[in-house]
């Protein structure tokens, strides 16, 4: 197991979830978590070449014209294609998570109780 | 068997001795050679056989040159008779040709001599032999002559024999319409000549052809008319013969245990008449069922005592196979090792016997083997071994499987082209099935099959295409047509994605239309059920309320024996549909469980009290027990405990016949207060092997007892669940004929002080109190209006009832009149209990805004209640009521009333307050385990969030009435979808099920009807959840 700090992106436009997901996150000493409320944000800032995105399917319903979660994944996967996204939606539609897979997101988490540990396992299992 | 062959020894030797007679010394030979056959000693059988011909032919030749023609035919047909003989040893010492050739010999002496039951019965002698040689397809050509023969003679015996073989053996080449044809004529015939062994053994057949088919209930119905039969004739071998097939199809149904006792039933059966073929049969029987669940010493102990039987009754087909299913079991095992020793033993037997079925299986179960061990060309030897035999054999069914299995062999190992060829062998094999059995089986098989052909014909052409390739790139290395294959590659690989793409997306799509198929049959369940629940209810409280009020008037002692026996029934009604309302609840995860203070003595009263006159109509004793020092006063849900009792008892007292039924609660404290009831009872018990059954939803321990004793037959299965569901275990330990206890664990706690004084006030005390009282009476239904006013006016003094049909018209009569409480049904026409409850608590002025108003709904489903009480109704009373319990709620209310009324707004206090009284609900909306739980104990954390909820929900709680209001249900997807991950934190799991609701409906595109109520339980929801929280945070 490397001991490598771990630069993780947040992207969620969910003030909460995205606040309880890099508290979360930023327990482990080794996790530096950037937030971002839109994905175009985040691509901005893709040349830190993040180790982790987390990105919402959702990311417009509180900027009504940003681009929503699979635009910003394929933009993404386009810039790298090694990028480790991880989805994180609150749909729990199996056609759903498969597009995003297909569209090369890593895994697909849905929103509820158990994202967490859900999430932590797919970051330890990076490793 | 060797004594009886001695005795016949002596027997000619005397006669030949005594008389000198050639003819009846030649007679005892051929009765000699008969003899050895049946005791399986076909050499000597053979040896007198022929010594039997040998002189015959002098004979025949002597007498034929005297021309003396009636002795040549007596001494013709002893040749023939010794010819028979010949055909049956020859046959099972494979010598096949000799055979025919006696057959034929035999046949034209018996056409000389115009015997057609000799020729009927030497055609069914050679059909014999090649039946015991497997060689089905001969063996029936053989019956179908013998057949032609007894039908041109009119035997009927005959017939129905043949038909019968004919049958056998079309099932053992998997030609099952054709079996079943047969079997159909001979049952027809049997029935003609009346004979029960036949038709029995018809049924038998047809029983066992049906079970291939799939066709389960309508074979179990055939097994148990001819075990009928059997029961008839006190034929403990066919009632063996029954039973095992009866467990053969239970097993296939997925009943293994029912299975299990089928087949230890014919062992007994057959233990006890000594008959060790069957046994054998059975114990394998056995095995196969214990290896199947994974029981390998069981198997292997049951395939001892098989091979035991077999060996008694000289069995070796019997031999034969118990070794080899002895290697099965060691091979799934993984002791490949000793599987082999078993194989090599079973293949001599079988060499030894020329069962060449089992030849078949022996070398198929060797190719597996040598697969296993990776050693791919033995494994092919072998297949083809097994292939040339069934080849031989004209064994479909197996060249079927073999073919499959080369063909996927050779798959493997690349060589595509003996692969294809096998596939398509097996094809052809495929079709003369299907052609021959239409079964539905078949037919699953084909789409399989298709595509396995069609993928080794891919690999084929893409092999052939790499081929080509290379040659090409061998032949010409110029840049120019590297390029150009490069291209080709590149062609070949973007064609195989974008079918793999869209093969993907088709999938997707297909599973999506599923998916919401799925889930509009359970909205479609969840509807009805509720539906059901009012629909059913509301006319049986009519029914019983009616029955109760007639009863207490003057009656006549007939009239009055006719209502109670109406009134019973209707309880008993009542019952069952509770069961079945109750069953489908506990399906759909939707029994919900109340926690409230109850008193354990009221609870076993009140079972005692509902039983004891059926204990006492019995004869019985029946009494209850509490040991003294358990808590009265406990938490939890007394109906639901009530319920288990109840059908604990009542099942008690119904299989009681005489002596005691006896409720015990004892007490268990150790790491966690435990109560534990016991219902005791002296009944008829339970067989050891049908206590697991009992459980089981729609099966008690016989199917007859439902017809014998009545009930649904869902009350163990309820109870079960229910226990499980308080945290409980359920248990019972019976003996048959003594009686059963069943006893049953929860976890209880006492109940705390506050409520202890909260369940004093419940109970009904003074109905003086409610003197006077003037209730507003809401209720559509007419003779719900009659039965809940005249419960009134019989009850209370004084008290004046006005009744309204509909909201509308009770509005109406609250603004002119002055009433003191209000009793509201849900579902009226115009308008409903809810929008007059809405209306009174926010149009109308004080006092009369703040007026108690009791919902009286048929709904038990906790949402339609929580609904009533979220709208700011005080509390309600299911339908169809019991009398203490309005009466409770009326004093409760009527007394409660004057200092409610100093309260502003009791609409938003009352509900959380009462519910705990009423309901026992504590009525929070909001659940934080899981942040505390996530936030590990930082309050600050859990602040933070909390905060960060109560800023954002009002704004959240703005969007969604904007968007009602502008009718822009996109933005109220958007919104509603946005806050269900913070509904979910918040433990607010009810509302994150109205936001799915509420999303879905929309996706639907139904209209504002269906989705505003939601939306506003939805709002209910958030505002009191912010209060919850804004609570939390002062603390």
């Amino acid at each position: 197991m490397s001991l490598k700090e771990k630069l993780i992106f947040v992207i969620d436009d969910d003030e909460m979830l995205s606040l309880m997901l890099s508290d979360h996150l930023s327990q482990n000493p080794l996790h530096k978590v950037i937030r971002f409320g839109t994905g175009e944000e985040a691509l901005r800032k893709l040349s830190q070449n993040p180790d982790v995105i987390i990105l919402d399917y959702n990311l417009n319903s509180i900027e009504p014209n940003a681009a929503d979660g699979m635009a910003i994944l394929q933009q993404i996967k386009s810039l790298d294609k090694q990028a480790c996204v991880i989805m994180l939606s609150s749909q729990e539609q199996y056609g759903t998570a498969l597009q995003t897979i297909i569209k090369g997101a890593l895994e697909y988490v849905v929103k509820d109780n158990d994202a967490f540990s859900r999430i932590d396992a797919i970051i330890a299992s990076l490793n | 068997m060797k004594r009886v062959v001695g005795v016949f020894f002596i027997f000619c030797f005397v006669s030949l001795q005594a008389q000198e007679d050639i003819d009846s010394l030649i007679a005892s030979w051929n009765r000699l050679s008969a003899e050895y056959l049946r005791i399986n000693e076909i050499d000597s059988a053979c040896k007198y056989g022929n010594c039997v011909i040998d002189i015959m032919d002098t004979r025949i030749q002597m007498d034929e040159s005297r021309q003396v023609d009636p002795k040549l035919l007596a001494l013709k047909e002893k040749k023939a008779e010794a010819l028979s003989n010949l055909i049956t040893a020859y046959g099972k010492s494979d010598r096949i040709d000799l055979a025919a050739e006696c057959y034929e010999d035999a046949l034209i002496i018996y056409s000389e001599l115009e015997d057609s039951t000799a020729i009927f019965n030497l055609h069914i002698r050679v059909a014999r032999v090649y039946d015991l040689r497997s060689s089905y397809q001969e063996a029936i050509n053989y019956y179908n002559s013998a057949l032609q023969l007894a039908i041109e003679t009119n035997d009927k015996h005959g017939i129905s024999l043949c038909y019968y073989y004919i049958g056998l053996n079309n099932r053992y080449l998997g030609n099952y319409s054709e079996a079943l044809k047969n079997h159909l004529n001979d049952l027809r015939i049997e029935e003609e000549l009346g004979n029960k062994v036949g038709i029995a053994n018809a049924y038998i057949t047809i029983a066992a052809i049906l079970n291939t088919l799939n066709d389960r209930t309508a074979a179990i119905e055939k097994l148990i008319a001819a075990r009928l039969l059997f029961e008839e004739m006190s034929d403990s071998s066919g009632i063996a013969t029954v039973s095992n097939d009866l467990g053969k199809i239970h097993f296939a149904m997925g009943d293994t245990l029912a299975a299990i006792a089928d087949h230890l039933h014919a062992a007994d059966i057959r233990t006890t008449i000594g008959e060790f073929d069957g046994l054998g049969a059975s114990y394998s029987y056995l095995a196969s069922i214990e290896m199947l669940r994974g029981n390998h010493n069981g198997a292997l102990t049951y395939l001892y005592q098989a091979d035991d039987a077999f060996q008694k009754s000289a069995n070796q087909n019997g031999v034969m196979s118990v070794q080899l299913e002895m290697a099965t079991v060691y091979l799934d095992m993984m002791e490949t090792e000793v599987a082999m020793i078993w194989l090599e033993k079973a293949q001599q037997t079988a060499t030894e016997i020329m069962n060449y079925n089992g030849l078949i299986k022996i070398h198929s179960l060797r190719a597996s083997v040598e697969l296993k061990r990776g050693n791919q060309k033995r494994s092919i030897m072998c297949y083809q071994k097994a292939w040339n035999i069934a080849l031989n054999q004209k064994n479909y069914i197996q060249l079927f499987t073999i073919s499959s299995s080369l063909a996927a062999i050779y798959e493997d190992q690349k060589d595509y082209a003996n692969a294809f060829r096998y596939q398509n062998t097996s094809m052809k094999y495929k079709d003369t099935l299907d052609h021959n059995a239409n079964t539905t089986a078949a037919l699953m098989l084909d789409m399989e099959y298709n595509y396995k052909k069609e993928k080794i014909s891919n690999l084929l052409l893409q092999e052939k295409k790499d081929a080509i390739n290379q040659a090409a790139m061998a032949r010409q290395e110029t840049q120019k047509q590297l390029f150009f294959g490069g291209v080709l590659m590149f062609l070949i690989i973007t064609l195989g994605l974008w079918s793999r793409v869209r093969y993907i997306r088709k999938t997707n799509a297909r599973l999506e239309i599923e998916k919401e198929k799925a889930e509009q049959s359970e909205q479609f369940k969840q509807r009805f059920l509720a539906n059901m629940s009012h629909e059913i209810r509301t006319p049986m409280n009519a029914v019983l309320g009616m029955t109760n009020l007639t009863l207490d008037t003057k009656l006549t002692a007939r009239q009055r024996k006719y209502l109670t026996a109406v009134k019973k029934s209707s309880k008993n009604l009542l019952v069952i549909i509770n069961d079945i309302l109750d069953l489908s609840k506990l399906e759909a995860g939707k029994m919900e469980l109340e926690k409230i203070a109850f008193n354990l003595d009221e609870v076993i009263d009140q079972v005692c009290d509902t039983l004891r006159f059926k204990a006492e109509e019995k004869g019985l004793d029946f009494n209850a027990k509490i040991h003294d020092s358990i808590p009265r006063l406990m938490m939890g849900d007394p109906a639901r405990i009530n319920q288990i009792l109840l059908n604990l008892c009542g099942n008690a007292i119904k299989f009681t016949e005489k002596g005691s039924v006896k409720i015990v609660v004892s007490w268990e404290n150790e790491d966690q207060a435990q109560l534990i009831f016991e219902v005791q009872d002296t009944g008829i018990g339970i067989a050891d092997e049908k206590i697991e059954l009992l459980f089981n939803a729609f099966q008690q321990a016989d199917a007859s007892t439902t017809r014998k004793y009545g009930g649904s037959g869902l009350g163990l299965s309820i109870s079960k669940t229910l226990v499980e569901l308080m945290g409980g275990e359920i248990k019972v330990e019976s003996q048959e004929g003594k009686g059963s206890v069943f006893s049953f664990t929860l976890a209880c706690e006492p109940a705390h002080e506050e409520y202890r004084q909260s369940f004093q006030i419940q109970a009904p005390t003074d109905l003086h109190s409610l003197a006077g009282i003037r209730i507003l009476l809401a209720e559509d239904n007419e003779y719900n209006r009659i039965v809940v006013k005249d419960t009134l006016d019989n009850l209370i003094e004084n008290v004046s009832v006005t009744c309204a049909e509909n909201g509308k018209e009770a509005i109406r009569m609250l603004e002119e009149k002055d009433f003191d409480l209000i009793l509201m049904d849900i579902t009226m026409p115009e308008m409903d209990g809810f929008e007059a409850t809405i209306h009174i608590r926010n149009e109308m002025s004080a006092p009369k805004k703040d007026i108690p108003i009791i919902a009286l709904t048929a709904s038990v489903l906790n949402t339609a209640i929580q609904k009533c009480l979220d709208i700011g109704m005080n509390a309600y009373v299911p339908k169809p009521f019991r009398r203490d319990e309005l009466m409770g709620t009326l004093i409760q209310f009527y007394q409660n009333k004057k200092p409610k009324l100093n309260q502003s707004i009791p609409s938003e206090e009352m509900p959380t307050e009462e519910l705990k009284e009423v309901n026992g609900n504590n009525g929070s909306v909001t659940n934080l385990n899981f942040l505390t739980e996530f936030c590990n104990g930082d309050t600050k954390r859990l602040n933070k969030y909390i905060n960060m909820y109560i800023q954002a929900t009002p704004g959240n709680m703005k969007k969604i009435e904007k968007a009602i209001l502008d009718m822009d249900y996109k933005a109220l997807r958007l919104t509603v979808h946005s806050m269900k991950p913070q509904l979910i934190f918040m433990g607010m799991n009810d509302a994150k099920d109205v936001v799915v609701e509420i999303i879905n409906n929309v996706d639907k595109e139904m209209d504002n009807t269906i989705i505003e109520p939601l939306v506003q339980e939805l709002l209910v929801d958030c505002k009191h959840s912010i209060k919850e929280l804004e609570a939390t945070q002062k603390l």
